[in-house]
């Protein structure tokens, strides 16, 4: 069997020591600030977590941007020149445009490199869900799996990576352009806090309206012990924006509530922090999958 | 002179003016864009790729057919975004239809579209009608159709250019995100700059001439001129004052104005008001509106539009009839929200927050009956939901409801502006009517509204003395404190509310004397005494009460 990579990108928050561990690579995607462009970088070795969000918290605009062609053609080439195929889990076709210029440069590659494979699967979620599903694959090729297997495995089975989160405003959601949902239901309210979950589709949605940060919470915690599956077999993700006292408190809570094996905390990476804002907070885990279709 | 082909030269000086017609309207691109994402960045991400794609092509020497594939490697190398990455296939199947050419004529040039336009439709996941790809494909159909032996290289274009904006007046047609934001499809505008030079290039144009001239605004250019036909009328909208010399101002009937209007236009909005009338209508003949209205009264003010072009300009920054859209004959709405306040910054916000109409009333000034069927009537929905917010008005509103015949109309029982703000928020008008009202009853019946305002006279009630002029704040019957200064009889109120500790969420509303000091000084001390509650604020503008405290 050919060997591979298993790829992911700034959207995986996929943090360093996982990838170290799980032997994942990422696609650097960037953003831009203040008129110049900075790496979307997962090791925040370009500014720090608490930089990003004290520019957003200072009311700065900070704007995420697709991968081009180009750059997906030079990393892809790095693993192609040395002989492997590629399996790259890809953002979510229903919140970034990337994925298409990966596929296009996939079929090139391929192309150009005669009997490779370059697979690109369109995760339909973002965030730790895309890291989820990496840590998955990476225990899948462990166990001799081919990348044929993996892709009929997610196509199958991605939509059971779940996500659900509250935001503290949604702002940098509306402002990127990444939420659908009527706009009745939006209404600058800041005392109402939306419940907001990828769907089938892979588009961020709003089901559901809390009043209250503390009450959005408590639904995060209950929507989770309702559609977790398999917990004592996984690690639960808690991502949030610069909110590490709630985090710990979701975690504690999860942790004597759904019998998960572990909780684990981490900033939200620059890509989707940059589109959700400061204040929010995400929990991933595998479980039902999701049949929600917003409009 | 008129060009038969297209060599290596004229090809990057094509490519050049396409780019400096982009840059020129770089900006308005960059404003219409809401597909995929609304991002408004189409129009940048347009120009990396043109630009992209001149770099490549001077790069290279030589034949056309080099020329053009060093192109479509730049193009491809700068595409960024989506209709960016699109523009670079459509750029590299153009090269592979020049592949091998000296230069290319009429022929080559308009074969090489369509392969542009195939490789354009590949690169697309799942592509999208109504987009960039729809107006490539249309106008590059029509060129190939209208083309013959006398054609030209300017004829081509000419026909593509003519196809290719009637193309992108229908992109709202096919999308409907662009019809909700009222904007054509912003990678078809940039794609049409881009050829609209590569024609001014044929004509001999410098892209430093271009790049200077005025632009010509595609998304809204030709919406309304010499020859345009006034297809929607004009938004006209005026405030009557009713005059006693011309009318019986108490009988004056705003229905019978109505039936009248509804002869000469549609999307009519009334509202009376004591001897104030305000009227909204879409009409191809405001001539006889004026007539009418003057049978009545003067205006106190007069607005009017010519919508077709306010159709175009509609973008993100809203239009005057956007509210009103909803109320046009074919758009019936499910759901409508009619509430009852006062405070000019309380009824903004509860607009904001999804009611269609506010009545002006409460304590001192209960609507009718008369005026919640008033509202009704300018509302054309399956569903209302009236949310009278006093409970002097419940009563009206409830017999409103169960004799309005048009509708069906639920009134949840809201005793406070507090309770009916809150109640708004939960309102999801994807649901069914019962989870609707059970979601704002709830959401109101977990509030407790306490209310400060001055004290008209001295006293002692619940243990709590208080002099005249004092600030005082109750809640319902119930006394809490009284202080000199309003900001101390608000903080004292909620911490001698009984049940506070098992409150999480609070609403302050300012009323019309509250100055910015105080509201600061109110947050801030709220927050030092429970630092566990979520505190919001909320400028309603209402007289009488100085802070209006919802408490969840």
């Amino acid at each position: 069997m050919k060997d591979y990579v298993i790829l992911v990108d700034s959207a995986s928050e996929m943090t360093t020591e996982k990838r170290k561990e799980f032997g994942v690579d990422y696609i650097q995607m960037k953003i831009a600030y203040d008129g110049k462009e900075y790496p979307a970088s997962l090791d925040w070795d370009a500014y720090s977590a608490k930089e990003l969000y004290g520019w957003l918290r200072d009311g700065k605009r900070v704007t995420t941007m697709q991968v081009p062609p180009e750059d997906y053609r030079q990393a892809f080439a790095v693993y192609l020149e040395k002989g492997l195929d590629i399996f790259y889990l890809a953002c979510s076709s229903g919140l970034s445009g990337s994925i298409n210029a990966a596929i296009l440069v996939a079929r090139e590659m391929e192309e150009k490199y005669p009997g490779s494979r370059v697979a690109v699967i369109d995760a339909l979620n973002a965030g730790y869900c895309n890291a989820h599903m990496a840590i998955k694959a990476a225990e899948m090729k462990r166990d001799g799996k081919t990348i044929e297997e993996l892709i009929e495995w997610f196509e199958a089975n991605k939509l059971k990576f779940n996500q659900i989160g509250t935001v503290e405003t949604l702002t940098y959601l509306k402002r990127a352009g990444r939420i659908k949902g009527t706009a009745a239901f939006f209404g600058n309210i800041f005392s109402v806090k939306p419940i907001v979950i990828n769907d089938a589709r892979g588009c961020n949605v709003a089901i559901k309206k809390i009043r209250g940060r503390k009450s959005s919470f408590e639904e995060i915690i209950n929507m989770t012990k309702e559609l977790i599956e398999d917990p004592a077999g996984q690690v639960v993700h808690i991502g949030h924006a610069d909110c590490i006292e709630d985090a710990e408190y979701v975690k504690a809570r999860l942790l004597a509530e759904t019998g998960c094996r572990d909780a684990d905390i981490s900033y939200l990476g620059p890509i989707v922090g940059a589109s959700t804002g400061p204040g929010t907070l995400i929990v991933y885990f595998y479980g039902k999958e999701v049949t929600v279709a917003g409009e | 002179m008129q060009n038969s082909y297209i060599d290596s030269e004229s090809f990057i000086s094509m490519l050049r003016c396409g780019a400096a017609n982009l840059s020129a309207n770089v900006k308005e691109v960059n404003e219409l864009n809401v597909f995929p994402v609304p991002d408004g960045d189409t129009g940048t991400n347009m120009e990396f790729t043109i630009k992209g794609a001149i770099r490549g092509a001077e790069s290279a020497e030589g034949k056309l057919s080099e020329v053009a594939t060093s192109m479509a490697k730049g193009a491809l190398m700068g595409a960024r975004g989506n209709s960016g990455v699109i523009l670079s296939q459509f750029l590299k199947g153009i090269a592979v239809g020049f592949q091998g050419a000296e230069n290319a004529d009429v022929t080559r040039v308009i074969n090489a579209m369509t392969s542009g336009v195939d490789y354009a439709y590949r690169s697309v996941l799942k592509p999208t009608e109504g987009t960039i790809l729809t107006v490539m494909r249309e106008a590059t159909a029509y060129a190939v159709k209208m083309a013959d032996k006398n054609s030209t290289l300017e004829s081509v274009l000419d026909d593509f250019l003519k196809e290719a904006r009637a193309s992108l007046k229908r992109t709202p047609d096919l999308l409907p995100v662009l019809k909700k934001a009222g904007v054509v499809d912003s990678g078809a505008v940039g794609l049409i700059y881009i050829m609209e030079g590569f024609r001014q290039a044929l004509s001999g144009k410098t892209p430093e001439e271009i790049g200077g001239a005025e632009t010509t605004n595609i998304s809204k250019a030709g919406s309304f001129g010499p020859d345009s036909v006034l297809e929607y009328g004009y938004c006209t909208e005026f405030i009557l004052q009713l005059m006693n010399y011309k009318t019986d101002i108490k009988s004056f009937s705003l229905k019978t104005m109505t039936d009248y209007l509804e002869t000469i236009g549609d999307s009519i909005v009334a509202i009376k008001d004591e001897d104030i009338v305000k009227v909204h209508v879409h009409t191809k003949t405001p001539e006889l509106a004026v007539e009418y209205a003057r049978r009545y009264g003067e205006f106190v003010t007069f607005k009017m539009e010519n919508m077709s072009v306010q159709h175009s300009e509609t973008s993100f920054a809203g239009n005057a009839c956007e509210e009103e859209a909803a109320v046009t004959e074919e758009e019936k709405v499910r759901c409508a929200v009619v509430a009852v306040a006062t405070g000019e910054g309380m009824i903004e916000t509860l607009k904001e927050i999804g009611a269609d109409r506010v009545i002006y009333g409460g304590q001192t000034m209960n609507p009718s009956s008369e005026d919640f069927i008033n509202a009704f009537d300018t509302l054309n929905a399956e569903y209302i939901f009236v949310l009278p917010n006093n409970s002097n008005v419940y009563l009206a509103a409830k017999q409103a409801a169960e004799m309005y015949p048009k509708a069906k109309a639920f009134v949840i029982n809201t005793s406070s502006v507090a309770e009916g703000y809150v109640a708004l928020t939960m309102f999801d008008p994807a649901g069914t009517p019962e989870e609707i009202v059970s979601a704002m009853e709830e959401a109101a019946e977990n509030v407790s509204t306490l209310s400060v305002t001055h004290a008209v006279r001295d006293g002692c009630m619940d243990d709590v003395s208080f002099r005249e002029g004092d600030f005082i704040c109750v809640n319902g019957k119930r006394m809490l404190s009284s202080a000199k200064s309003k900001v101390a009889a608000a903080v004292e109120g909620v911490a001698n509310f009984e049940g506070i500790e098992d409150k999480e969420v609070v609403t302050v509303i300012y009323g019309k004397d509250v100055s910015d000091e105080d509201k600061k000084a109110v947050i801030s001390e709220l927050n030092a005494r429970f630092p566990s509650l979520e505190i919001y604020e909320l400028d309603g503008g209402q007289e009488v009460y100085s802070f209006i405290i919802s408490l969840e």
